[in-house]
């Protein structure tokens, strides 16, 4: 059976969502990296916490 | 999102709670061509598993944070389980290549079609790049402040935990969906087993990782059948778990009892607690 309007847009739409909850896998393994950091170097992570923090900044942005 | 950089900084907790089969809380509410939960039912499960994440946070002091609702079985909202594993394991970024096994792969084969069209046409990845990606952007940054030895040093730990294959312990009731999970959250082709302790209560798996790499599961006895069969199991929960990366409670969410399950939370954020990085 072909599939209706409603049904293509449907799946548009979850594919949408996938993607996005694909863009907050990555936010999430960038929050992973810096409290193994902070646990792992902490000397090296408050050395660079303030670029960190630019970075997810950006990366935020970027997913928007 | 979680404003990472806002606020004090977090208290750690390697813990991920599952509420799996959500698909059977709402009869007849699942669009079996697209693989999907009708509007209605979709609107139920949301409501309904709020419900149920502020009881379980607010009895075991936790964050919702680590709470998240799927269904094993229709790889419905594995991503965003997969989301919460990632973000709240140790090292968790070495799970960032996995795929989850995809929702449409159920679906009638007239979706698949049009879903296999729809992700040509968006192209691999809109460009967007990868955790990987994202992370050699993020070096090359780092590097720019760091000194030559510090930068040494990042690079030889990193290498260090990279050689490590992350380590999950999953426990929950018995016929929760332990095994569904790990399969389709994680994508992964089961190796070996080898025995941990005396009997065969307590299991390392070894899975090859469809992204690469392997995992290893420590599949752990369920609870919740008899008082003696707990303290047990108990004994066998505290041994293992503190050397484990992240520990993946996976719980009904249609049940009406969590009584149990309440009581596992609160001693399982006990126990990381009192080891906030896994002892290896």
């Amino acid at each position: 059976m072909p599939m209706t309007n409603a049904e293509r847009a449907k799946v548009i739409d979850l594919l949408d969502r996938l993607d996005g909850q694909k863009r907050q896998n990555i936010l999430s393994s960038f929050e992973a990296f810096t409290s193994w950091l902070s646990s792992t170097l902490y000397t090296v992570y408050v050395k660079v916490k303030e670029q960190l923090s630019r970075f997810w900044g950006w990366l935020c942005e970027a997913f928007a | 999102m979680i404003p990472f950089f806002r606020g004090k900084r977090k208290k750690r907790l390697r813990m991920v709670v599952g509420l799996n089969q959500v698909d059977k809380m709402c009869p007849g509410g699942w669009d079996e061509r697209l693989n999907a939960p009708t509007k209605a039912a979709e609107k139920e499960i949301r409501r309904r598993t709020q419900d149920i994440v502020h009881k379980l946070s607010d009895f075991a002091d936790i964050s919702p944070e680590h709470i998240e609702y799927y269904s094993a079985l229709r790889r419905y909202r594995l991503l965003p389980l997969l989301s919460k594993v990632i973000g709240h394991a140790h090292a968790g970024f070495k799970l960032d290549q996995v795929q989850p096994a995809d929702p449409f792969g159920l679906a009638h084969a007239e979706v698949q079609e049009f879903v296999r069209e729809e992700r040509v046409r968006r192209g691999e990845g809109n460009g967007r790049g990868n955790g990987q990606q994202m992370r050699e952007k993020l070096f090359e940054e780092i590097k720019k402040i760091l000194s030559p030895e510090e930068m040494d040093d990042l690079t030889s730990e990193w290498k260090r935990e990279m050689r490590q294959p992350p380590k999950v312990a999953i426990l929950g009731k018995a016929g929760v969906g332990k095994t569904t999970t790990i399969n389709n959250l994680f994508n992964a082709q089961w190796r070996t087993s080898h025995t941990l302790v005396g009997t065969t209560q307590a299991q390392a798996k070894e899975f090859e990782l469809e992204s690469g790499g392997t995992l290893t599961v420590v599949d752990l006895p369920g609870y919740g059948r008899t008082l003696r069969e707990d303290e047990e199991y108990e004994k066998i929960y505290r041994d293992l778990i503190p050397s484990c990366d992240l520990v993946l409670l996976v719980v009904q969410a249609d049940s009406r009892d969590f009584a149990d399950d309440q009581e596992i939370i609160l001693k399982l954020r006990d126990w990381l607690e009192d080891a906030p990085v896994p002892q290896r």
